[in-house]
């Protein structure tokens, strides 16, 4: 039997689609949001060090599951392996409701002016395919802070001379300091960097109904317990869901994006919970699944105006993907740094962001979050 | 049948006033081994990769990979979610027991803590895969949480100084008013 049409479906309820599903819905528009990992909620925080999204020891507590969610990995040499979520290589990033923003660090940080502009600020870059974006800061700063006030963020990022002119401070203040922040703070000012605390999706007050963080050592990887981490799960999505315009269903994953005789996007075929091959036909279809499983959603969408797949043309599709690159400095001292107290990251200096000589661009500096009694002895 | 051992080692324990610490390895292994329940590794093997983990994390002012469990960890998980490395192991404590017959002509659980430690290196050299598996395996069993099987009455905790149950929210406790 058809689903009802809808004037709008999204693939993936994570940072991006919970965000389009609350501005469709409370807009009026009926949407269905389409997710492929289960709803997890504050109860499902199990304090458990070897099984979480952080150290994946024993699986990832948030998905996606190994049965179901296999990929395919082309190594260097071109062979070809199926790996599943709990193998190397896979780049696992959660699968639930709230995507990574279900268990992350939550850090809220906005693009630097240089940002968008990296082609035009260093040039072609041998090797590379570097670009500016088609926006610029000032496009997006409005967002930024509607984001910022609508969700919920704490810190103070007054100290850091570096950063893109705001027009309107953080909703919330920082946390108080930890121990690792009183002794980086006078080190780096020391230096003549510009340390500032870091802008977090974190309640540090009570804000939009929900607690203030009590600062527990279960905190990246985790559900928050108290439910005072900001994602997408306890924000935008319930707000859509409360607009009686939206339809949540999990356990749900899309198959392809389906076309009309004309080559354009019809609605979307998806496999259910219980596995039963659906199609849910829409007005608008929104690709929201994160970088690796929308791109093999739009390989997997082609007809005879689209043989390489949905918005192919060029064979870009897929490509010059990159996790973020995590490099880390550990110092021994003849004293306590550890204070046992979460979220950990809270200071860092973007003093090394852009103009490192013989460098195309450069990254923040910040102090790591809260470590585990699994991580700390490793 | 269980109770009783226990009871006569500890016994003994308070009588020799001997380590502490070497005592309860004795101590966990009887434990482990007695009761016979291993899920997938064989008597022989269990006792093989109890002496690899020793080595691995061994026991000084504070306890090492033996009291704390890690080859129960290890042999649960095997069960479980390292299902997959179920392979790798069986071969890997026949790769180590054959550099410990050609290197000393005995079996590794009977060489001496040296002995063993030569013989690692070797099986770190030549055999990396399983060397670097078992490796973290054993620091997931001696560091984790003991609901896994390993990290036995929370020892490494308690060398961390690791408060458990662990603290819900510490600035409820530390500071007067939370945010």
């Amino acid at each position: 039997m058809a689903l009802k049409h809808v004037n709008a479906v999204i693939v993936g309820a994570g940072a991006g689609g919970g965000v389009v599903a609350k501005e469709l819905s409370t807009a009026g528009l009926s949407v269905v949001l389409l997710e492929r990992g289960k709803w997890y909620s504050a109860a499902d925080c199990r304090k458990d060090d070897l099984y979480n999204q952080r150290t994946q020891a024993l699986g990832a507590k948030f998905g996606p599951d190994d049965e179901r969610h296999p990929r395919v990995l082309v190594e260097d040499k071109g062979r070809e392996t199926v790996v599943v979520p709990s193998d190397g290589g896979y780049s696992n990033n959660a699968a639930c409701v709230g995507g990574g923003t279900f268990s992350y660090g939550a850090q809220a940080w906005r693009y630097m002016e240089k940002d968008f502009r990296m082609r035009s600020t260093y040039g072609a870059v041998e090797g590379s395919t570097l670009e500016d974006w088609p926006i610029g800061y000032d496009d997006l700063e409005p967002f930024y802070e509607k984001a910022e006030w609508e969700m919920g963020v704490s810190g103070d990022d007054t100290n850091n001379v570096f950063k893109a002119p705001r027009r309107k401070s953080l909703p919330m203040p920082p946390l108080p300091q930890s121990r690792e922040h009183q002794m980086l703070q006078p080190a780096a000012l020391r230096l003549g960097l510009h340390p500032f605390d870091i802008p977090m999706l974190r309640n540090t007050v009570p804000y939009n109904g929900r607690r203030s963080c009590m600062r527990c050592r279960w905190c990246v990887g985790f559900a928050c317990e108290v439910d005072a981490r900001t994602g997408t799960h306890n924000t935008v999505i319930p707000a859509a869901l409360a607009s009686g315009n939206c339809e949540l269903r999990t356990e749900c994953m899309a198959k392809e994006i389906l076309l009309d005789a004309r080559g354009r996007a019809k609605g979307i075929a998806y496999f259910d919970a219980r596995n039963r091959l659906q199609e849910q036909t829409s007005d608008l279809v929104v690709v929201c699944g994160g970088a690796v499983e929308s791109a093999r959603l739009l390989l997997n969408s082609r007809n005879g105006f689209h043989p390489g797949g949905l918005g192919n043309r060029y064979g870009w599709v897929g490509r010059n993907l990159h996790a973020h690159t995590y490099p880390a400095a550990v110092g021994l001292f003849d004293y306590d740094t550890y204070d046992d107290l979460g979220p950990g990251a809270s200071i860092a200096i973007c003093d090394y962001n852009h103009g490192n000589p013989g460098l195309a661009g450069g990254g923040m500096l910040a102090n790591e979050f809260i470590r585990l009694p699994y991580q700390l002895g490793t | 049948m269980r109770a009783k051992p226990v009871k006569l080692r500890r016994r003994t324990f308070l009588g020799a006033g001997i380590s502490a610490v070497a005592t309860g390895s004795l101590i966990s292994c009887a434990r482990a081994t007695a009761a016979g329940e291993w899920r997938f590794f064989t008597a022989a093997e269990a006792r093989t990769v109890d002496a690899i983990c020793e080595q691995l994390i061994p026991a000084d002012r504070d306890p090492g990979a033996k009291q704390a469990g890690v080859v129960n960890y290890i042999d649960i998980q095997l069960t479980k979610a390292f299902r997959k490395h179920r392979a790798a192991y069986r071969k890997g404590l026949v790769d180590v027991d054959a550099t410990s017959r050609a290197k000393f002509s005995k079996r590794f659980t009977d060489l001496s803590g040296e002995q063993q430690g030569e013989v690692l290196k070797a099986v770190e050299e030549n055999s990396k895969g399983f060397f670097e598996l078992i490796l973290t395996h054993t620091r997931q069993g001696f560091y984790g949480d003991p609901r896994h099987g390993g990290n036995r009455k929370m020892v490494s905790w308690k060398m961390l100084g690791l408060p458990y149950p662990p603290v819900r929210g510490r600035q409820h406790y530390d500071e007067p008013k939370a945010g």
